[in-house]
């Protein structure tokens, strides 16, 4: 089969799938025993006739299908909808979160690239040496260190007593937002996502580099005389980089929908605490229209780490 | 190798170290700015489209309303510069000086539009029953086309309002006007009614408050800059910022500057693990705010019948809640208002705790204790969860079995407006306006959480108290209303729990009392260069 009807095929695969989606979404977020109107109402002045009133121009006193089906023909004419909470069109309000979202889970993704590959390649390039014990350590530390202890220790460490790094938000109070401030207030979040993320890529690298270091087209590489680096780099890596990237096409779902506790807990504006705001206020719009992009994003992604196997090793043929 | 070890590490270190100082500084004469940090976020700049504390302490500082309520039920200016009360109407008098951002002055005109907008049915609002108090509404605020409208302006600066029935100013202050902001007509008059709501205005507010909009990160943050020709007085601070922070946060924060003061009131209080450790702050002032708010157990008169409710009311060891809890910052509630309110009737003390005589009462009443009833309790406020097993220990204690069911708060309002409940625990902003828990015991209100079908509870706060006045005329009457919910007992009131606040010592003259009652007064904040 050929690359393009490949690509065709996983596409319309895609859209029930989409749809499939969606549609599960929508009955969950409606099948929650309360309504958007429970918190809009919290309120001590409001009215039975006012309640109803709002349901009925919401459409919420329609049957849940009536609904969904109402919110799809929207999407097919490229409209979201309108926020229940904020009144804003749900689109502009998913791509200012994007940013930041992206942002965030970005700089820890190549964080996590930047220290895990190295160490994963120096244990398995020496096993049982220095480098392997300490990859180890960071690498059990990572799995096993909760998002929300390593944030508080972080803060209490860099925050309180260093002071060299914010606790909080994108930027100061000063009114100028530079590039410089963003990155400043960034390192936290970003380590704290990126040592869980560590920890994991750490043991996926160690083991697909050991096991191709044992290959035989290694051993002729080395016995032809090539230096060590060419070797690692040219040979092995390039053959130990499939399960990395289907290991990456595992985090997409994170990467795009945001990491919730850790945006949370230093107030960064992403979809993952866009998503949480809308859930508590069952504003279906919003959680649809974060549904919609992640599926949309996932999808799309999970199709190029596919093609990007075929890219590393030309014998995977579709 | 060990030198290519050691080479990473300093590397990375070093990197980390530049990274941190290269950002660092601040210049000598930059602006005087405030920030005030808060958990949770606004939701949106369009005023009538909230009930969420949170959005109106943004709105506040932007948009302005024709007055202030304070905790001791005082009401001050803000946009009207005096007010009066005859029989069904009440006239405000507008501050002459009172201007939009723009520089356009502020009008009765600007009053009535917003009126008119809130109550045009075009447009879907949750506030519409702040218009739906006034002749030529229908019951959930839309306006009638056939009758006269309620809201006049006299004449530029005087606006009256006509209400459909009696009503006391002090509720209508402290229940309607303390969260009715004024929009700017000039501004908004020529958009469509059913385009408002989207329109790009709110994405850049102009309002008439102290603070001026400059920009917002959604979620993270709003900032403003002083509104210098405020009309009760320039601010002393040139910008104003809300920063959302993580509860977790809020000390460390104030500790090393980022934040100046918390929005307390419940939106950004400090945690109770953190006050010892900010009360030992030398930057920090510190303070444990007597609130109005209260929290109570609501219990479904159709389940629990009067003489168990009363047991379970003397059941309830208030003092180990107030003490372990809350780490006594916080009061024994008797009934919804507090000690030291005006309408408070000391009769109710002391509250009743005698566990014998309550197990006795439930014996004797008949009640199953065999089966096991349902406490409800949300998610979100971490003393009322830990007061649950508390509460289900006491009621064990008179042989009533309790399974506690946690929610999440929407869940938990709407099973217990169904009525899916034995027993709740619920909470309140509480008001200095005595008929404040009225609502939550008439017969047919959305937040009826007792299920009460007894209208003489809602007769004597909302009929009787309303026929009249004056402080002296009121003050029997809802002793009596405090006397029959003791006995009728629809909720167990349990405790008042203080707002732990703190704020930079650079800062002073601030009313957190008042925090609560949407008025923060940030143009009286003194604030030390």
């Amino acid at each position: 089969m050929s690359k393009l009807r490949y690509i065709i095929k996983r596409l319309l695969i895609a859209i029930p799938t989409f749809l499939g989606i969606t549609m599960l979404v929508y009955l969950l977020a409606s099948m929650t025993p309360s309504s958007p109107l429970e918190i809009m109402f919290n309120d001590p002045m409001a009215t039975m006739e006012q309640m109803e009133q709002m349901e009925k121009a919401m459409g919420l006193d329609q049957p849940v299908y009536i609904q969904y089906l109402r919110w799809l023909k929207g999407l097919l004419t490229g409209n979201l909808g309108y926020s229940y909470r904020t009144s804003q069109p749900v689109m502009s309000m998913v791509l200012e979160r994007i940013g930041p979202t992206l942002l965030l889970t970005g700089t820890a993704m190549l964080i996590t690239f930047l220290i895990a590959l190295p160490l994963g390649i120096m244990a398995a390039y020496k096993p049982y040496s220095k480098w392997d014990y300490v990859s180890s350590g960071i690498s059990f530390v990572g799995v096993a260190l909760p998002n929300f202890f390593a944030a508080l220790v972080l803060i209490y460490l860099f925050n309180v007593k260093l002071k060299i790094f914010p606790s909080s938000g994108m930027y100061d109070s000063s009114g100028t937002r530079s590039f410089g401030m963003l990155m400043h207030h960034l390192v936290l979040p970003a380590v704290v996502l990126a040592i869980q993320y560590i920890g994991s890529l750490i043991r996926q690298c160690r083991g697909s580099m050991m096991e191709v270091l044992q290959s035989d087209y290694v051993r002729t590489a080395r016995a032809k005389g090539l230096l060590e680096p060419p070797v690692l780099v040219g040979h092995a890596l390039r053959n130990a980089w499939i399960p990395l990237i289907s290991w990456f096409g595992m985090q997409l779902p994170a990467l795009i929908g945001g990491a919730v506790v850790t945006e949370q807990i230093f107030g960064w504006p992403g979809l993952g605490s866009l998503m949480v705001q809308s859930i508590n206020a069952r504003d279906y719009p919003t959680i649809m229209g974060i549904t919609v992009v992640i599926a949309v994003v996932v999808l799309i992604g999970n199709l190029i780490v596919d093609l990007l196997y075929n890219l590393l090793d030309p014998r995977i043929r579709y | 190798m060990k030198k290519s070890f050691g080479k990473v590490v300093s590397i990375l270190l070093a990197a980390m170290l530049l990274l941190a100082a290269g950002i660092v500084g601040a210049a000598a004469d930059a602006p005087v700015t405030v920030t005030m940090a808060m958990t949770a976020p606004w939701e949106t700049f369009i005023p009538f489209n909230t009930t969420n504390g949170n959005t109106d302490a943004v709105l506040e500082l932007m948009f302005d309303k024709m007055i202030v309520v304070c905790a001791d039920g005082n009401h001050e200016p803000r946009l009207a510069d005096s007010w009066e009360q005859d029989g069904l109407v009440l006239t405000f008098h507008l501050n002459e000086n009172a201007a939009w951002h723009d520089g356009t002055p502020l009008t009765a005109d600007d009053v009535v539009f917003t009126c008119e907008l809130m109550a045009d049915p075009a447009i879907n609002h949750p506030r519409r029953s702040k218009v739906g108090f006034f002749v030529g509404t229908d019951k959930s605020g839309i306006r009638l086309p056939e009758e006269e409208f309620g809201v006049k302006a006299l004449d530029e600066h005087t606006v009256q309002f006509t209400m459909k029935e009696p009503a006391p100013l002090s509720y209508m202050m402290a229940m309607t006007f303390r969260d009715f902001y004024v929009l700017p007509k000039h501004l908004l008059e020529d958009i469509p009614a059913e385009q408002v709501m989207t329109h790009e205005f709110w994405q850049h507010p102009i309002g008439s408050g102290p603070c001026v909009f400059e920009s917002s990160i959604a979620g993270e943050r709003v900032e403003f800059t002083a509104n210098k020709n405020y009309h009760l007085g320039a601010p002393q601070f040139d910008r104003f910022v809300v920063r959302v922070v993580a509860a977790s946060n809020l000390l460390s924060g104030l500790m090393s500057g980022e934040i100046d003061i918390v929005a307390g009131a419940g939106l950004g209080n400090i945690p109770s693990n953190d006050w010892d450790m900010a009360q030992m702050q030398d930057n920090l002032v510190t303070e444990s705010v007597k609130s109005l708010g209260y929290q109570y157990l609501a219990m479904n008169v159709n389940n629990v019948p009067k003489e168990v409710r009363q047991a379970v009311n003397m059941a309830i060891n208030r003092n180990v809640l107030v003490n372990n809890l809350m780490r006594g910052e916080g009061e024994a509630a008797a009934g919804p208002l507090r000690e030291n309110h005006p309408y408070f009737n000391p009769e109710l003390l002391p509250i009743p705790y005698d566990v014998e005589k309550a197990a006795q009462m439930v014996k004797d009443s008949g009640f199953d204790t065999s089966r096991t009833y349902v406490l409800r309790v949300s998610k979100g406020n971490e003393v009322r969860e830990k007061s649950a097993p508390l509460i289900q220990q006491d009621l064990a204690k008179i042989g009533i079995k309790v399974e506690i069911m946690t929610t999440d708060h929407p869940t938990h309002l709407a099973e217990c407006r169904k009525g899916n409940y034995d027993f709740a625990l619920i909470g309140s902003g509480g008001s200095p306006d005595p008929a404040e828990s009225c609502i939550n015991v008439r017969p047919g209100h959305v937040n009826n959480f007792s299920q009460n079908q007894d209208n003489s509870l809602y007769e004597k706060g909302m009929i009787e108290g309303f026929a009249v006045n004056s402080y002296e005329e009121r003050l029997p009457i809802y002793q009596e209303y405090q006397m029959m919910l003791r006995d009728q007992v629809p909720f167990s009131w349990l405790y008042f729990q203080n707002d732990l606040v703190a704020y930079n010592k650079r800062i002073s003259n601030v009313h957190f009392e008042n925090f609560s009652l949407l008025n923060r007064a940030v143009w009286e904040w003194e604030i030390a260069k």
